[in-house]
């Protein structure tokens, strides 16, 4: 098998870039992402979640951009009818609906820090304050006319998934913007 | 006007000196200075000439309103002109120059226009370009085209850089339950019981410092309250201003992040383009001190009274040493007390009968008194007053500064953006914020109200109206009435003078005077929205802070109305000039678009392409040898294509999964081809149409399975396929049971062209004995693993004509995949070829792309008539039958040769009969090569009629943007084995 190739490689480059002696956001990127598109048949929804249940162990039925987290894997409900399974991938019954793995359609990229907030902010119009986007939430909005998927993994981490063709330029527009609080790029 | 630093006043840090230049000299000011402050601490009088007129300027006021001191900042590519010296914070080494004047703005040349200024008066340009008299010489265009040059240098302000802004800027988002906008006594005490309650508070100041009009009261402490605003949980913006107020309680906002920075670090933006999601807004915006038209009352030295008590009290200066207070109002009394008491000579002239204040005897107080003329040209020298029922006795006194009061305009503009009405408050003689239905609060004197207490309840008040509006509570809220002052203000808008043409200024940035009020009157423009397009009133960067209310005042004199009868202009956004950098945000550059590249990016570029921009994509046009031109580069790869093999990213093709039990039924109703009936393994072309039955896209799919189909459409209309079918699904056809995904990202792809392909890829795959052309004939598909294991889909396929494949793998893999493909072909003597070569090979064969199918040619025009299913219904079968898409004199797909071999022309020719060359003529050309197959330029591209009308007919190419004819004949657009022996090979 062919070794996978980020499509940032070029503009990653691993190291601290601090501003004023801080780091306040940390990037990383996952290189082995792992993505399955389950998308349900209406009448079909709580067979599915038994699905996730009993094969994965999810044991909530996560509302529409809500997501849960295991050890392994994550399971994140994108669209009322259509979730994306992280880290995992499952067989999933044709009578139930319809699977696709999208693995190598966005750059996942973690952001970190006491500023990660400040810096989505930056180019997200969403509401960060933990009442309104909780910890699990999951959005899909647009960063510079690209449509990104966003995951919130605790108060200052969220997951980022760039389409991977327009990944670079968003890439470097994040770096230019989190320059004003310095940054770390780690390898992961 | 003489103005000096003084001791114990103001709250700059003495302890930090800064030096700056002005006008190429070097002076010293300290921290917490603005520019105009240490202009003045420096005796600096005249910092600007007038728009028209080149009018000596001095510093008018003390915060946004300003309209004389406008300046230039920086150098270079950094030169930022029309800056209000009185907002821009002093910094180390800040570099300021007047404007507007030659050689510099204490002796302008210009100048020699204020002795011109009855030619110039308002309505000038108008009336001159109509012709000048007496015999309307050079009456249009001709004559404005003369003169806009000279004009545009004469009048004006600054000069932008016409480098590049080497600034960045940026946009940022926010969300808070209540914004308060402004942080005089009403905001403050609005934030605070707002946060008590434990809401989330976003205070906005456009100051550097918190405390609005409260900074001009000597022993008021900002860090103090800044601390206690802290620790109350408000979050505080300092440097920003909100510009507008849009639906839905959104503001915009800018804040000015590195203005009052010298060499800012490189990594902050200048400035933030602020957009902020509120529940609720309370409007603490305050008021503006207005100016009164009298003759010259735009020298050097006229200033309002309250900013001359912000710049002795908030940055130690007195601005004058004899100076004369003219009001009719009570706001001034407490200045013209801290004036004297700092050692100024202060009279005091009220327009009013009488009025109730205890005031030190040393300071003069003249009743039922007057402006009526500054005298003094570059400096005050002295002012002559009038009585009010008497303006023909006048006294003269002796001064060296005059501050005005003509009463307080509060700031409405923001409640105006939401197009609220204001309101003309007859007793305060100024309009207030009008009926608000939505949730907005405005307080403090934003509402009219000038008590300080009354302020401080206002703003307690308006949180509680918040907070009824967000569900914390439900109490009865009442604000006070406007006004709060002892004695009543009486109107004084202008005292008239006897000159003419006086200088009476309205509006001092437009150098609209109280005449030019009354002419456009004469003349008919008696409309405020008439009044101001045609003095200019109101329309300079200040946009009517100083002059409206004044030039309203005289309209309704002259109408013989009142103000409010008259009405006022719309206030709309923003309230404060918004560079465009700001507003373009970090989108410029290589940024100005996103840059979408396909995943062999790199490996393209590594291995010599030359990349274009084609929509947002970047993709290989060519990979030149050494010394290589762009055509000889495509014509060697066309060549090699079509002799060995060559291999092409093709990855930007649009890619859709489409998945479900009735995913052969969705495809078979967008396609006019039949599909019901595909095999698995094999894919087929297909064209589909709009539902006006006009082609929207060409495209193949491929059934993968028995449920499943990957379809791939052209680059240009990826997306509009995907929302195209998304929408077929959401709106009409809600019963099939079908996904559909974009794997566009997914999937790269690389065409392997040319009649060595086959080999090529043998020496690829894993199991070479699936590459036969038994096992994968034309148009099959095959799923199988590279060499080394890695998974891909090959279908045989030919955009170029030749024997050609399409594989297509993950994207991470795509390196792997070029690596592999490319050391393969290079056993054949193959080649990478780019954009360049893919059009020529595809122009040769006749395939069509977006630039013929450009959404007005039909399946018939595109000589596809017959893939047009008679059978089954799909998308835009009815509608392609109407008589107009069926008209003999349709324009067809044919193909062009020049009739003279070393002849070349142009994408976007326009195809003429000989002997009428015009208009839109018979036809035109939409993509063009050399071919290197038949040795000289081709086209393809549209005549009405098609082949058969035109065949053997020679007919011209005219090309009028390049200004160039030639002969051509056409020919049938598949010039290249046009029976398929290659492509089926």
């Amino acid at each position: 098998m062919l070794d996978r190739n980020s499509a940032i490689k070029e503009k990653y480059k691993v190291g601290k870039y601090p501003f004023e002696d801080k780091v306040e956001i940390i990037f990383s990127e996952n290189h082995n992402l792992v993505i399955q598109q389950i998308a349900s048949w209406p009448d079909e929804i709580s067979n599915l979640e038994k699905l996730f249940s009993n094969e994965l162990g999810f044991k909530k039925n996560t509302d529409f951009n809500r997501g849960e987290i295991l050890k392994n894997n994550s399971l994140w409900r994108m669209e009322p009818l259509k979730w994306w399974l992280l880290g995992s991938i499952i067989d999933v019954p044709e009578n139930l609906g319809t699977s696709l793995e999208l693995s190598h359609a966005f750059t996942s990229i973690m952001i970190d820090g006491e500023k990660s907030k400040i810096l989505l902010n930056k180019h997200l119009p969403l509401d960060f304050r933990l009442d309104y986007f909780p910890i699990n939430s999951s959005a899909s909005s647009a960063i510079h006319h690209v449509s990104i998927k966003l995951f919130r993994l605790n108060k200052k981490k969220f997951n980022l998934h760039i389409p991977r063709g327009f990944a670079l330029s968003i890439w470097e527009i994040l770096l230019e913007s989190a320059s004003q609080f310095g940054y770390e790029i780690k390898d992961n | 006007m003489t103005s000096i630093r003084k001791e114990k006043y103001g709250k700059i840090n003495r302890d930090k000196v800064l030096g700056f230049t002005w006008d190429n000299k070097e002076y010293f000011g300290y921290e917490g200075d603005s520019l105009a402050s240490a202009l003045l601490a420096n005796n600096i009088n005249i910092v600007g000439r007038s728009f028209k007129y080149h009018r000596p300027r001095g510093v008018m006021s003390c915060g946004i309103e300003e309209s004389g001191a406008l300046v230039t900042i920086g150098s270079g590519s950094k030169i930022d002109p029309n800056v209000r010296a009185t907002t821009q914070e002093l910094y180390s080494g800040l570099n300021a120059k007047g404007q507007n004047a030659f050689p510099s703005v204490n002796f302008d040349f210009g100048g020699v226009n204020n002795y011109l200024s009855r030619f110039f008066a308002a309505g000038f340009y108008y009336k001159t370009f109509m012709g000048l008299p007496p015999f309307e010489w050079g009456k249009g265009t001709g004559i404005w085209m003369v003169f806009e040059k000279i004009i545009r240098k004469a009048a004006g302000m600054g000069k932008a850089s016409r480098e590049p802004d080497p600034d960045s800027y940026e946009h940022a988002n926010d969300f808070c339950d209540v914004l308060v906008v402004g942080s005089g006594p009403a905001g403050i005490a609005a934030a605070q019981e707002v946060a008590n309650k434990k809401l989330e508070v976003i205070l906005i100041e456009q100051d550097s410092l918190l405390g609005g009009n409260s900074l001009s009261k000597k022993d008021f402490d900002a860090t103090l309250l800044h601390n206690q605003l802290k620790s109350s949980g408000v979050r505080f913006m300092s440097r920003t201003t909100v510009f507008g107020v849009y639906d839905n309680t959104v503001v915009g906002a800018l804040e000015r992040v590195t203005d009052h920075i010298h060499n800012p670090d490189v990594k902050l933006p200048r400035q933030r383009f602020w957009t902020i999601r509120a529940k609720h807004i309370i409007l603490a915006s305050g008021a503006l001190e207005r100016h009164v038209a009298f003759n010259n009352n735009d020298v050097p030295g006229t200033m309002t009274v309250n900013a001359s008590r912000q710049y002795l009290n908030r940055y130690g200066v007195l601005t004058g040493n004899n100076i004369v207070i003219s009001t009719n109002n009570d706001s001034v009394y407490h200045t013209a007390v801290e004036l004297h008491a700092a050692g100024s000579k202060v009279t005091i002239l009220d327009s009013r009968e009488n009025i109730n204040f205890d005031l030190p005897k040393e300071i003069n107080l003249h009743l039922n008194t007057l402006p009526f003329s500054i005298n003094g040209r570059k400096k005050i020298d002295s002012i002559d007053v009038c009585k009010t029922k008497d303006l023909s006795k006048k006294n003269t006194i002796i001064c060296d500064q005059v501050l005005i009061s003509g009463g307080w305009s509060p700031i409405v503009n923001l409640i105006s953006h939401r197009g609220i009405k204001p309101v003309w408050n007859q007793e305060n003689f100024c309009f207030t914020p009008g009926d608000i239905k939505e949730n907005i609060s405005v307080v403090g004197s934003a509402k009219g109200i000038w008590n300080e207490g009354n302020c401080v309840e206002s703003g307690l008040i308006g949180a509680n109206e918040a907070m009824n509006t967000l569900g914390i509570h439900k109490k009865e809220i009442s604000f006070p009435s406007p006004g709060g002052w002892s004695n009543p203000i009486e109107p004084l808008f202008e005292v008239k003078s006897n000159k003419f043409p006086s200088k009476s200024f309205v509006d001092f940035q437009h150098d609209v005077t109280a005449e030019d009020v009354r002419l456009a009157h004469r003349e008919g423009f008696i409309s405020v929205e008439h009044l101001k397009r045609y003095t200019t009133l109101g329309m300079a960067n200040d946009q009517g802070k100083m002059g409206n209310i004044i030039g309203l005042s005289l309209m309704a004199e002259q109408l013989d109305k009142t103000i409010p009868e008259v009405g006022t202009t719309v206030f709309r956004p923003p309230y404060t000039p918004v560079p465009i950098g700001a507003l373009t945000g970090r989108n410029v550059g290589k940024h100005f678009r996103p840059l979408r590249v396909t995943p062999m990016h790199q490996w393209n570029i590594d291995h010599g392409a030359i990349m274009i921009e084609v929509g947002l994509y970047q993709r290989p046009w060519y990979y030149p040898k050494k010394n290589e031109t762009l055509s000889d580069s495509y014509i060697r790869e066309t060549t090699i294509v079509r002799k060995t093999v060559g291999i092409c990213d093709v990855t930007s093709l649009g890619k859709i999964a489409i998945q479900g039990p009735d995913a052969t039924e969705l495809v078979n109703r967008i396609y006019t081809n039949p599909f019901a009936k595909l095999p698995i393994g094999k894919a087929r072309y297909g064209i589909m149409l709009r539902d006006d039955g006009i082609v929207m896209d060409d495209g193949t799919s491929w059934r993968l399975g028995e449920n499943e189909y990957f379809m791939t459409t052209s680059t240009a209309a990826a997306a509009k396929v995907m929302s195209w079918l998304e929408e077929l699904l959401q709106t009409r056809w809600t019963d099939l049971k079908v996904n559909v995904t974009s794997v566009s990202e997914q999937w790269a792809g690389a065409a392997i062209a040319g009649p060595k392909s086959r080999d090529v890829l043998n020496e690829c795959v894993l199991d070479p004995s699936e590459i036969t052309k038994e096992n994968l004939p034309f148009m099959g598909v095959l799923q199988t693993k590279l060499k080394d294991g890695t998974p891909c889909r090959v279908v045989r396929i030919s955009f170029s004509g030749e024997l050609a494949y399409e594989m297509y793998i993950e994207s991470d893999y795509a390196h792997g995949m070029m690596d592999i493909l490319w050391e393969s072909a290079q056993k054949y003597d193959g080649c990478l070829y780019g954009l360049e070569a893919l059009g020529a090979l595809r122009v040769e064969k006749g395939h069509v792309t977006a630039a013929e199918l450009d959404g007005r040619v039909t399946i018939d025009d595109a000589g596809l008539g017959k893939m047009a299913s008679t059978k089954k219904s799909y998308i835009g079968s009815a509608m392609r039958k109407r008589g107009v898409l069926s008209a003999d004199d349709r324009e067809m797909l044919v193909g062009f040769f020049p009739i003279s071999e070393k002849e070349t022309f142009n994408a976007g020719t326009i195809v003429c009969e000989k002997n009428n060359i015009q208009g839109q003529g018979i036809g035109r050309i939409t993509s063009v090569t050399h071919s290197p197959e038949l040795g000289h330029w081709i086209g393809i591209g549209f005549v009405k009629g098609g082949l058969e009308k035109w065949k053997e007919i020679t007919l011209i190419g005219a090309d009028p943007v390049r200004n160039k004819q030639m002969e051509i004949k056409i020919v049938s657009p598949h010039m290249i084995d046009p029976e398929g022996k290659r492509m089926y090979a």
